[in-house]
């Protein structure tokens, strides 16, 4: 995890992340992505202390799943059962071009393809609306070697 | 969707689902990127605005549960489903079908099971979501 470069005008290290640097992540560098309860990286900055004067208190260690659906439902089984989620402050977002949009949605889901993690369906298959952000979400997913799994609760590496 | 025309939505549909009897619940909060669900209810089925992620659809569904896109009431009803419909147009196509879901929902047995399971071909048609069984 690194600190905002603007750290010396703002002294704020952790403004990118809402000051919310353990929840949260900022892979295009402008806005935070809310990522649920646990850490990206597995577990507490080295840094986190010293930069923030907080104790890395109450973190996590859920599996690594990433929580998709349609909303409200991705929210609260995030909030609830623990997971990663795609959002982003609507005041940003709406400042964004739909290209931009999916461009940050794509970030979110590739990051969990890399590393093989398991997306959960808060919205149960047969739910799933076509033509919904979800649809185009799991669309994504299955095309770059997932599938679902057999009780149709989430989508899984192929094989 | 920008929201400008997310708001246009809500109020086209407020404006004409309230003359038909409908009551509107819009208590929700509003979630992530101004994702939001506005709910008009009457006393045999629903219709919902989804305001997800500055992408719209319109859904309708029995009083309780799941609610499904046109599409989905298009194949229920036999019509013909050719080219996709914008938010307004979704709209459109539930209020001219009002008196036909008043009637299926009311004589039908069961028409929410119906409806999910011609969501899950229209799925299934994309996807091979069955083929994982």
């Amino acid at each position: 995890m690194s600190i905002d470069p603007l750290v010396g005008e703002t002294d704020q290290p952790y403004v990118f992340t809402n000051d919310n640097p353990l929840n949260a992540e900022d892979p295009l560098g402008q806005v935070y992505f809310d990522i649920g309860n646990i850490d990206e990286s597995g577990g507490a900055p080295a840094n986190f202390g010293a930069a923030t004067g907080e104790e890395p208190s109450g973190v996590a260690t859920a599996p690594p799943v990433r929580v998709i659906g349609h909303y409200p439902i991705y929210v609260e089984v995030a909030e609830t059962e623990g997971g990663r989620f795609f959002s982003i402050p609507e005041d940003i977002y709406r400042g964004m071009s739909p290209e931009e949009q999916w461009r940050a949605n794509v970030k979110f889901l590739d990051r969990g393809i890399a590393k093989g993690e398991e997306f959960k369906l808060a919205t149960p298959a047969d739910e799933i609306r076509p033509g919904s952000s979800l649809a185009k979400e799991v669309n994504f997913i299955l095309e770059r070697g997932y599938e679902f799994n057999a009780a149709k609760t989430a989508l899984i590496p192929r094989g | 969707m920008a929201s400008s025309e997310w708001e246009d939505l809500c109020d086209v549909a407020r404006e004409v689902l309230t003359k038909n009897d409908f009551v509107c619940d819009d208590s929700e909060a509003i979630g992530p990127m101004g994702s939001r669900n506005v709910y008009f209810a009457s006393a045999y089925f629903q219709i919902a605005l989804h305001n997800d992620r500055g992408s719209s659809l319109v859904t309708a569904g029995p009083v309780s549960g799941p609610t499904f896109v046109w599409s989905v009431w298009a194949t229920l009803f036999d019509e013909v489903v050719t080219n996709a419909k914008s938010p307004i147009e979704q709209l459109n196509f539930f209020l001219s079908h009002l008196v036909r879901m008043k009637r299926v929902v009311s004589d039908e047995f069961d028409v929410a099971s119906k409806l999910r399971s011609i969501n899950m071909k229209e799925l299934d048609l994309e996807w091979g979501i069955d083929s994982t069984d």
